[in-house]
């Protein structure tokens, strides 16, 4: 995870819910206005956007049990202004196995778009489940991606640092 | 030529084609987990129309597209590919909206699948 510095302020909002698709975009909606109110920057809203949708996406398509969680923070420091998410959920053996050897891919991809596309046209013949969700928010969202397992519940962290007066 | 496909409306959800002088359609709302199907089935159509009129070019506008999540983005992919690598390929030219700014980053996604086929174009 991104170093943040000693923080000299922080918001944060944490939604936990059922893994019910019709949560989705409201939950996305909500998290993007949080940050186009905190940062007034609408590319990275844009960016944040795209990243809690396919983060919740996944909640509901993959999570089991009652509850998931969707937690935002941003973190202002001397270093900048830190923005991360953190999904949780808990599902079974044979999806955690899946998530976590697709999600080590792409954490450990040196160019996220170059891997993106390799699975782009890997899936582009195929009708079944594309896995591009995950892959999509660090190509698309240039956000860094991180993930821990901890038995059968899977965290899934997604981050980037704003410099001030500069594009992250 | 015209298309004609029947409109689709779901909630916060709209594919319908555009009278004009070429192929055209419109994709409005948002395209998320329910909207997945329809605009599978709807792209399959429209490559049988286009492939059997010998269309060109087809303009696809994505205006007041407000997102699309990855699983309808796949649907694209599955189609620029079936253009580009099967029978007579036509140009798909995407109208979008630069104030969307997720168009612009998926877009290029799939132009870079297929340069020849895709055409992005600012409204």
């Amino acid at each position: 995870m991104l170093n943040v510095g000693l923080p000299l302020a922080r918001a944060s909002v944490e939604l936990c819910f059922e893994p019910s698709e019709r949560f989705v975009a409201e939950i996305a909606r909500w998290v993007t206005d949080f940050c186009r109110m905190t940062l007034e920057d609408l590319e990275l809203a844009s960016r944040l956007h795209l990243a809690v949708y396919e983060l919740a996406e996944n909640l509901v398509k993959y999570g089991s049990g009652h509850t998931v969680s969707v937690d935002f923070e941003v973190c202002r420091s001397e270093l900048g202004v830190l923005l991360r998410l953190r999904t949780k959920n808990r599902s079974t053996p044979e999806r955690l196995n899946e998530a976590v050897e697709l999600l080590t891919r792409i954490r450990a991809a040196e160019d996220p778009v170059a891997l993106y596309d390799r699975m782009i046209l890997e899936s582009a013949p195929r009708e079944d489940r594309s896995g591009l969700g995950l892959a999509r928010i660090r190509a698309e969202g240039e956000l860094e991606l991180d993930f821990s397992r901890d038995g059968d519940e899977l965290s899934i962290v997604v981050e980037t640092r704003v410099t001030p007066g500069a594009r992250p | 030529m015209m298309v004609s496909l029947p409109a689709v409306t779901k909630d916060g959800f709209r594919l319908e084609v555009v009278a004009g002088a070429g192929p055209a359609v419109r994709f409005s709302g948002s395209g998320d987990m329910e909207a997945v199907a329809d605009v599978k089935r709807f792209l399959k159509l429209l490559h049988a129309e286009l492939s059997t009129a010998k269309a060109a070019e087809v303009r696809v506008d994505f205006a007041e597209l407000y997102f699309m999540n990855s699983s309808c983005l796949k649907a694209f992919v599955t189609w620029v590919h079936e253009v580009d690598t099967q029978g007579r390929p036509y140009a798909i030219r995407f109208l979008t909206n630069p104030r969307l700014h997720w168009q612009r980053r998926s877009l290029a996604t799939l132009q870079r699948l297929a340069p020849k086929v895709v055409v992005i174009e600012e409204t």
